[in-house]
C-alpha cells in the first residue's frame, strides 16, 4: 500500500486564486462560439449575457466600450475571453471583444448598426465632401501585402503621377483591424501637413473577413474624419457600414484608384482638343477681319471714284465757262472788240469776227 | 505635379489653360493679342503633357506602428 496522497488544504480565497492562476495558465485567451441569451446592460457600462449550445451555457461580462457591435439574443457570436471563477465562486467568461458569427447574426448586427447610426445622421448625404479633383497628397490605410492595395496602387500608377502617396500599413481583418485603423485615421488626421484625401482599401473576402468595416468606432472615426474619405473595400456587391460613414464611396479598390486621381491619358486628350478648339476660333476670327477689310477697299474704292466722278464734273463745268467767256465765241456771235484810247480824234482798233477795223472817234458822250 | 520649369502644379497649369482658351471665347478677344495667346496655350500645353508622362508617384510606408495604442 503506497503513501495517502494528502489533499491541499486552502482557504477559499487561495482556492479561487490558484483555480484562476491554473484556468489563466490553460487558456489565456479563447475563442467559444455560441448563442447569445439574457442580454443585459446595467448601468450603461456592464455587459451581462449567456453563451449557450444546445448542451450547455456560460454566462459572459464584459464593459460596453468594448461592444463594438449590437448584439441581442438570439445572436450567435464569437467571444474572445479568459475563463474566470469569481470571488463569490461563479465561473463566467470575461469577454474581450464579441463578433457576430455566421451570416444572419453579421446581416443582423449590420441592420441594427446600420439604423442606429443612420439615426444620427452619420450617412447623410449632406454631410459627404468632394474629393479634388487632381490631389497631390494622399493617404492609404490598408494592408500592403494585401492583392487590392496592390491593385490600387498599381491603377493610381498608370492613370496618374507625382502623387505623395502616404501608407499605414494596418491589417484589414480581424479582431485588431478596427483598432488599429482607427489610430491610422487618428494620425493622418493629427499631421501638420493633412493628406488631401484618407483611401481606405481592402479587397474582396468573405461577411466575417470585411466584419472589421462594420466596427461601430470604425465607423465613428470615418464620420469625423477631418480629411475626406474614400473607401474601396471587397467586392462591388459588398456593402459595409464604414463605406456609408466615407465621403466617397468606391466599388472595389481598383475603382477607389479610379475615382480617386483622374486618367492622364483623359486629360491630354481634354488639353489637345482644347488648343485645337481654340484654332476654328482664330481662323473665324481672321476671315471676320478679311471680311470686314475687303468691305471697306470696296467702300474706298467707291468713295474714291464718287469723287473722280465730281471732280470730273467740276472741271467740265470749269470748261464750260471758259469756253462761254473766251472773247472769240463772243466776236463769233458778232459783238466787236475796241482797243485804243476813247477820245474824239482818235484812231482805234475794231476787232469783228473776221476782221480787224481801223476807225476815227468824231464823238464821244456818257450816256 | 510640377513642372520641370516652374513649381507650378499641374492643377494651376489647367487652370491657366481653361483661362486662355475661355479667354478667345470672351469679348476681350483681340486678333493682335490671339498669336501670343495661342503660343502660351501651347506652351502650357506641352509642359503639362511632359509633367503627365515623366513623373512617378512616391509611396512612402508610415514608419509607426499602428499595432498598439502609441499615441
Amino acid at each position: 500500500m503506497g503513501a495517502s496522497v494528502v489533499p491541499p488544504k486552502l482557504s477559499v480565497s487561495d482556492f479561487i486564486a490558484i483555480t484562476n492562476q491554473t484556468l489563466e495558465y490553460a487558456y489565456p485567451l479563447i475563442e467559444i462560439e455560441g448563442e447569445v441569451a439574457s442580454f443585459k446592460v446595467n448601468q450603461g457600462k456592464y455587459v451581462f449575457f449567456d453563451l449557450k449550445d444546445t448542451g450547455a451555457s456560460v454566462g459572459c461580462f464584459m464593459m460596453v466600450f468594448q461592444l463594438r457591435v449590437p448584439i441581442e439574443d438570439g445572436m450567435k457570436v464569437v467571444v474572445t475571453a479568459t475563463p474566470k471563477l469569481t470571488q463569490w465562486g461563479k465561473f463566467s467568461l470575461t469577454v474581450k471583444s464579441i463578433r457576430p458569427s455566421g451570416e444572419g447574426s453579421l446581416k443582423k448586427s449590420f441592420e441594427l448598426l446600420k439604423a442606429k447610426l443612420d439615426k444620427e445622421g452619420l450617412f447623410a448625404p449632406e454631410r459627404k465632401r468632394i474629393l479634388p479633383a487632381m490631389p497631390r497628397h494622399v493617404a492609404v490605410i490598408s494592408s500592403p501585402q494585401a492583392a487590392g492595395y496592390a491593385d490600387f496602387i498599381k491603377i493610381v500608377g498608370d492613370r496618374w503621377g507625382g502623387l505623395k502617396i502616404d501608407v499605414a500599413a494596418v491589417t484589414v481583418q480581424g479582431a485588431d483591424a478596427p483598432d488599429q485603423i482607427i489610430r491610422a485615421l487618428k494620425y493622418f488626421n493629427q499631421q501638420e501637413e493633412l493628406p488631401e484625401v484618407i483611401v481606405i482599401v481592402r479587397g474582396g473576402g468573405s461577411a466575417d473577413d470585411l466584419a472589421a468595416f462594420n466596427d461601430e468606432q470604425l465607423v465613428r472615426a470615418v464620420a469625423e474624419s477631418r480629411v475626406p474619405t474614400l473607401t474601396g473595400i471587397g467586392h462591388e456587391i459588398d456593402e459595409s457600414l464604414v463605406d456609408f460613414a466615407a465621403d466617397i464611396r468606391a466599388a472595389t479598390p481598383s475603382n477607389a484608384a479610379q475615382l480617386l486621381v483622374p486618367d492622364r491619358n483623359d486629360v491630354l486628350r481634354g488639353v489637345r482638343l482644347q488648343i485645337q478648339s481654340v484654332l476654328p476660333h482664330v481662323s473665324r476670327e481672321v476671315s471676320r477681319y478679311r471680311e470686314q477689310v475687303a468691305v471697306r477697299i470696296e467702300e474706298a474704292i467707291g468713295m474714291t471714284s464718287g469723287q473722280i466722278g465730281r471732280y470730273r464734273e467740276q472741271v467740265a463745268n470749269v470748261r464750260k465757262l471758259l469756253t462761254q467767256l473766251d472773247p472769240a465765241r463772243v466776236l463769233e456771235r458778232g459783238y466787236a472788240l475796241m482797243r485804243g484810247k476813247l477820245s474824239v480824234g482818235e484812231v482805234i482798233d475794231i476787232e469783228v469776227r473776221d476782221a480787224i477795223i481801223k476807225a476815227r472817234i468824231e464823238s464821244y458822250e456818257h450816256k | 505635379m510640377s513642372t520641370s520649369n516652374n513649381k507650378l502644379t499641374i492643377r494651376k497649369k489647367l487652370s491657366q489653360l481653361d483661362e486662355l482658351v475661355a479667354w478667345f471665347d470672351s469679348d476681350d478677344f483681340q486678333l493682335e493679342e490671339a498669336s501670343i495667346k495661342l503660343k502660351e496655350a501651347n506652351r502650357l500645353a506641352v509642359e503639362i503633357e511632359h509633367d503627365l508622362e515623366g513623373v512617378e508617384n512616391e509611396i512612402t510606408i508610415v514608419k509607426q506602428s499602428f499595432s498598439t495604442d502609441e499615441s
